[in-house]
């Protein structure tokens, strides 16, 4: 958890790596340094070993078939490449608006 | 006592007997004692007494005359009741009541809707039972009773001793070396390689016919508008198309195969000549090879072949019926789906789909398919090893499976019980049991080849035979996932996350057993997403009666015996769940089944937007795992006027022709068929059918 503030805008993000995977480094930095930037939302993130059949499984389920894999509040918005910081920052701004419309209908 | 009636007995005459050789003979006990020991391996002495009884019988029996098949029957009873099983599996005839016969005459089966009833496919059914029960004879025990249990289901059980189960060709042997169809080139006339445009196609649609004879199932082409691509240089668009028609309807009129079928065939088209296929050396007409050219040289007639395809699967046939045969494939790369020309081009192919449904869409986009994958028959892959990529190269990739065994997953559901361990080690044993079937099968296959029995199959291919067993696909297959998540964990497969996941971990579980076969024997064991075109009802059927209606979990209608399991790893038809979550859930198992797998797409509307089908194809390529699909139109063929409609329809828009005028059109499982012909399991699965809507895309 990081950068609680506005209790409205949630955002839980599941970043699915590999152990022998080139772009899951520079992927995860990306996902750190992004996040650094989201001050106004609350991010949960949750690393996933796609080595183990557990991990490879839950990646199926979001038609991750290759690492890095990055879902936001269950969107799947990279399969296997490092995302842009731009492109990464405006998926999960718009996943935490999408929550927060959610929240707010409730 | 005993003495004085066996006196009286042997008083009695013994009756003439009709032979098989067709003829009436006396009647004569050394033949009996010398069968016994020939076809049924006794020694001599026991040979005698078993004959000696028969005898006594016959003659108790005061008859005029007896037939040799019913002297055998006796022979069998008294082996059985000495306690000789063995002697008498071997002893046993095969065959079928009178009764059955007439029914076969009269009416024809509907095991496989793609049997006509005819002349031919009624000597065919009469046929298929005899081997059916010279399989399970031949077969060890344990395996027949597991498949008459319904633990396992063998497929194409009648044709298991003769034939290997299906194949991809490469059209660029014959076009080197010309065409021998029978293999040997003494029975029928040898071809050298084709020179004309025209030979070259129809050299094409007779290697597959050939092919037919040797295999039990279906027969493809991978690249067939690339490797023609050559043939076709200088000729007119008209011309292109006029050529690729013909193959089309002599693929979909040569009504020879397997006891009157046409050949279960398919193409593979490619939009434009892909990067893998640049560099490959051309075969070009004549059968000539030149240095430097390659099929980088005619990118503009592998394009004009295939938008002739696509213009003749999108008229239809003189009737307005689609093609059902050759399978149109289309593959997708991610270098075609770009926006330019390439895709304009791929995209037209959502109007046949939206017209007729006749596309399979093979996608090569998703990470983990490889460039050159050959799919086949009703949804097979074969993904090429070192060896293959040379043969890729030097024009004679050929791949096939040798045999599919399916796994019934409800049945080990309902005898574990909700035990995950039981669970488990039911699987594993299944797959052993599959793995042991399989095993046998490649044994008779390579005494099939030494026999000469598969002469098209052993022909020479650049030093090796034609069929190599040992890298054909051994393929073990599963029915009902679904079903047994509703047993074993409480919810379809579309109810709950638990439910989808847990039925990642039964199917990812049998691919690793799979892969330790391939490990322990050195041969090529696939998972797949079986057809089940009958395996689906025959199945649930059984289990229904084993287990009770209070046990099992089918579809269909329990009362009247309608009952199916869902086919391999999909959605229930009748789950009521958007698309997208459909496709989704169904192609998170596609990477795993590299066997093969398929997605259906159940079209709801009678005359969906191309548009909106191409949008939704992208879709599915693109965002989605899925490795093989197709969209499926309904429809509906009026015999009185000859009027063509979408849907199912109960009276012809065009004429109001009631019911019995109108033929019904649907895919069946991996392809396309007359309803009237589908078997109770499908009809029940054709109306739970969750059909889409395309205008909401």
């Amino acid at each position: 958890m990081c950068g609680i503030t506005n209790p409205q805008q949630r955002v839980s993000i599941t970043f699915f790596e590999k152990e022998f995977c080139p772009q899951c480094g520079p992927a995860k930095q990306v996902l750190l340094d992004v996040i650094k930037q989201l001050d106004a939302i609350s991010v949960e993130v949750e690393f996933v070993n796609a080595d183990t059949e557990e991990g490879m499984l839950r990646a199926l389920m979001h038609m991750i078939d290759a690492t890095p894999g990055i879902v936001v509040n269950g969107l799947t918005i990279v399969r296997g490449e490092v995302p842009t910081p731009g492109m990464l920052l405006e998926a999960i701004k718009r996943a935490a608006l999408l929550q927060s419309a959610e929240y707010q209908r409730q | 006592m005993y003495s004085s009636q066996a006196s009286k007995q042997a008083e009695e005459p013994l009756p003439r007997v009709r032979t098989s050789r067709k003829r009436i003979e006396p009647y004569d006990e050394s033949r009996i004692v010398a069968s016994l020991q020939h076809e049924a391996g006794l020694d001599p002495e026991t040979a005698r007494r078993i004959a000696q009884s028969v005898t006594r019988r016959i003659r108790a029996m005061k008859l005029t005359f007896v037939s040799a098949p019913l002297i055998r029957e006796i022979v069998n009873v008294v082996l059985l009741e000495e306690g000789l099983e063995d002697a008498r599996r071997r002893y046993t005839r095969v065959g079928m009541p009178v009764y059955d016969v007439n029914q076969l005459i009269t009416y024809g089966d509907r095991e496989n809707a793609n049997l006509q009833h005819n002349p031919e496919t009624i000597h065919k059914l009469v046929a298929d039972r005899a081997f059916d029960e010279y399989a399970l004879l031949m077969l060890p025990l344990d395996i027949a009773d597991a498949h008459m249990e319904g633990a396992i289901h063998i497929h194409d059980l009648e044709y298991f001793f003769t034939r290997p189960f299906c194949q991809e060709h490469d059209v660029r042997f014959f076009l080197r070396r010309g065409l021998v169809v029978d293999g040997v080139g003494l029975h029928t006339a040898v071809a050298g390689p084709a020179k004309h445009p025209e030979v070259a196609f129809l050299h094409a649609a007779k290697f597959l016919a050939a092919a037919q004879t040797n295999w039990a199932g279906g027969q493809g082409y991978d690249f067939f508008n690339i490797w023609m691509a050559p043939f076709v240089q200088g000729l007119s668009y008209r011309e292109i198309k006029q050529l690729a028609q013909m193959f089309v309807y002599e693929m979909s009129q040569m009504y020879v195969a397997r006891g009157g079928q046409t050949v279960f065939s398919s193409i593979a088209l490619e939009a434009t000549v892909p990067r893998v296929c640049m560099d490959v050396p051309a075969v070009l007409p004549g059968g000539i090879v030149r240095e430097n050219v390659t099929y980088a040289d005619y990118v503009d007639e592998a394009e004009a072949l295939f938008d002739a395809f696509v213009d003749v699967y999108l008229e239809g046939d003189y009737s307005g019926k689609p093609f059902n045969f050759p399978k149109m494939e289309v593959k997708l790369r991610r270098e075609y789906l770009n926006g330019k020309e390439v895709e304009d081009r791929l995209a037209r192919t959502a109007e046949v789909a939206a017209r007729f449904g006749s596309p399979y869409y093979l996608n090569l986009c998703p990470a983990y398919m490889p460039d050159i994958v050959n799919s086949q028959c009703c949804r097979l892959f074969f993904t090429p090893d070192s060896t293959e990529l040379e043969d890729f190269y030097n024009g004679r990739l050929r791949m096939g499976s040798i045999q599919v065994v399916t796994i019934n997953l409800p049945q080990v559901a309902y005898l574990a019980r909700g035990d995950d361990d039981r669970l488990f080690e039911l699987l594993e044993d299944r797959a052993k049991l599959a793995k042991k079937v399989l095993l046998i099968k490649r044994e008779v296959i390579k005494q099939r080849m030494r026999e000469g029995a598969l002469p098209f199959a052993c022909m020479d291919c650049d030093g090796e035979p034609y069929l190599r067993v040992d890298k054909q696909v051994y393929n073990i297959g599963f029915v009902g996932l679904n079903e047994m998540l509703v047993k074993h964990v409480g919810y379809a497969l579309h109810e709950s996350r638990e439910a989808w996941f847990f039925g990642l971990k039964v199917i990812h579980f049998l691919v690793k057993i799979a892969a330790e076969f391939s490990k322990e024997t050195g041969l090529r064991f696939g998972v797949l997403q079986t057809p089940a075109e009958s395996a689906a009802h025959r199945l649930a059927y059984i289990d229904l009666l084993k287990f009770g209606k209070d046990v099992v979990v089918v579809q269909g209608d329990i009362k009247s015996g309608q009952v199916y399991y869902t086919n391999s790893s999909h959605v229930q038809p009748n789950a009521n769940i958007p698309l997208a979550e459909r496709a989704r859930i169904e192609s998170s198992f596609h990477p795993l089944v590299q066997g093969g797998a398929i997605f259906h797409v159940w079209l709801g509307e009678a005359y969906p937007d191309p548009e909106a089908v191409w949008k939704i194809t992208k879709w599915l390529a693109k965002d989605t795992l899925t490795s093989y699909f197709a969209f499926t139109k309904d429809i509906t063929l009026c015999t009185k006027c000859g009027f063509v409609s979408g849907g199912l329809l109960s009276t012809c828009p065009n004429c109001h022709a009631p019911e019995q005028y109108l033929e019904w059109f649907s895919r069946i499982t991996g392809y396309y068929q007359r309803v009237r012909r589908w078997n109770p399991g499908k009809l029940a699965e054709l109306r739970d059918r969750q059909r889409y809507g395309m205008r909401a895309y």
